[in-house]
């Protein structure tokens, strides 16, 4: 698992915004893929955000798309992350 | 000097800007590269502009003459 | 397209258009000869309609069974007070031909199924996606692939908004950017979240303009690209975004060879908790 200081930065949108609150989530703990941030998320803001990014079976919502610093994270879930990076969360907007 | 002769003519006198523009505009797009277009526009902003107009679209006026009552403008489609 | 063809009216209309160099006459001719669907008279709908039609987009279909209610006004912009309790296909269909005479629109007061709208799509050149439900959205998506219709995909809330241009064969479709619906009742409409007026002017305006593009042959689309704007922040991104070669509607080796029941995809049918009402 790598160093973890400043911590990473969790930019959510949409639903996943509405339900957690807030647009950004500061993780100060040592997290050390995106799989890793997704489980605190889900542990720490609700159920409803909870079921938003994991299904029944406890796989990460295969609508999610996931960003390291504005990029696509070429491992989905199993990509590292490192102190001082921005994660993205998107997922699908239905209202039109 | 030989005298050019074009092969479209149009009067846009008493058109006002930017319809005297759109009007040769769209009269060159009919034209082929090469061709001359001889368009008669109003003194003033009219025979400032669409000579400008002419140019940045990519094409070349060949010569502005003063009439009596207009500004005869030659251009050739390119 | 000879310039004789163009009225006296038209040219004066359409001159600050065909004024631009990626237009001219010859893209105002393809934008009055081009037929594009709406589907939904919503708040995606009204501007992306409404910015078709001042264009002059010759042909513009509108999909909505539903009928304008009050709360509509805040934000769909082609009703008006006067319109409440009307058919918001028939009033969009007024509003848009008393902004552009040139443009025919045809109203459809249905609901979008499996069973009509390969149909209806097969009438024109380019579909918008303007539907406010997931259902109809990957109906749309699906629809399109089948018959290789260019679509234009957005959705909204809140603050933010998403764009993406679907072009079968090219680039992704909807079912490879998201290949599973959320469970039914989990995410907030824009009844439940709310939704800013002015997002789905924004995000309808983009959606306009990628559909000109298409028409005009101009410009880059947001094909394999997903537009994100976020109101609130005033910030616009653009992510790259991978076709998926499973996909099971656009991949190599389809598993769908054609429209399924959508409300069961989505979970709809056997739902297992209350929807938001």
């Amino acid at each position: 698992m790598s160093e973890c200081n400043g911590g990473v930065t969790v930019r959510l949108h949409g639903a996943l915004r509405h339900a957690v609150g807030t647009r950004d989530v500061v993780l100060s703990d040592g997290v050390g893929t995106i799989g890793d941030v997704l489980h605190l998320l889900a542990e720490r803001h609700g159920e409803r955000a909870a079921r938003m990014i994991f299904d029944r079976q406890g796989n990460v919502w295969r609508s999610l798309i996931l960003l390291v610093n504005e990029e696509p994270a070429s491992l989905g879930p199993a990509t590292p992350v490192k102190s001082g990076d921005t994660i993205s969360i998107l997922l699908p907007l239905a209202g039109g | 000097m030989t005298v050019l002769k074009p092969d479209k003519c149009i009067d846009l006198r008493g058109t006002p800007c930017p319809l005297n523009w759109v009007k040769t505009k769209l009269r060159l797009e009919e034209m082929e590269p090469g061709m001359l277009l001889e368009v008669v526009v109003d003194d003033g902003a009219p025979a400032r502009n669409v000579p400008r107009s002419v140019e940045t679209e990519g094409h070349r006026v060949v010569e502005t003459t003063r009439l009596p009552d207009g500004v005869r403008v030659l251009i050739e489609r390119c | 397209m000879a310039v004789t063809a163009f009225t006296e009216e038209q040219i004066e209309r359409y001159s600050r258009q065909i004024i631009l160099p990626e237009v001219g006459g010859i893209g105002q001719a393809k934008l009055l000869a081009a037929r594009v669907l709406v589907v939904g008279a919503g708040g995606l709908g009204s501007p992306v309609a409404l910015y078709l039609a001042a264009a002059g987009v010759g042909s513009i279909g509108i999909v909505d069974s539903d009928c304008v209610d009050i709360s509509n006004l805040q934000r769909q912009i082609l009703h008006g007070t006067a319109d409440l309790g009307r058919q918001k296909c028939f009033s969009a269909k007024e509003a848009l031909e008393s902004i552009n005479p040139d443009v025919v629109v045809t109203p459809y007061p249905v609901r979008l199924t499996s069973s009509n709208i390969l149909e209806i799509i097969s009438d024109y050149d380019v579909v918008v996606d303007g539907s406010d439900n997931f259902p109809t959205r990957y109906l749309v998506n699906d629809a399109c692939v089948l018959a290789a219709k260019p679509l234009c995909h957005a959705g909204i809330l809140r603050f933010e908004g998403q764009v993406t241009t679907i072009i079968p064969g090219q680039g992704p479709c909807y079912r490879c950017l998201y290949p599973e619906p959320p469970p039914p009742g989990l995410m907030p409409s824009c009844q439940e979240a709310g939704v800013l007026g002015a997002t789905a002017g924004v995000v309808g305006a983009i959606q306009a303009t990628e559909v000109l593009k298409l028409i005009l042959e101009i410009g880059d689309c947001l094909v394999g690209r997903i537009l994100i704007y976020d109101g609130l922040a005033m910030s616009l991104r653009v992510v790259r975004v991978e076709r998926d070669a499973a996909c099971p509607i656009c991949g190599d080796s389809p598993t769908l060879a054609g429209l399924v029941d959508y409300e069961h995809f989505c979970g709809l049918a056997a739902a297992e908790e209350q929807e938001y009402e």
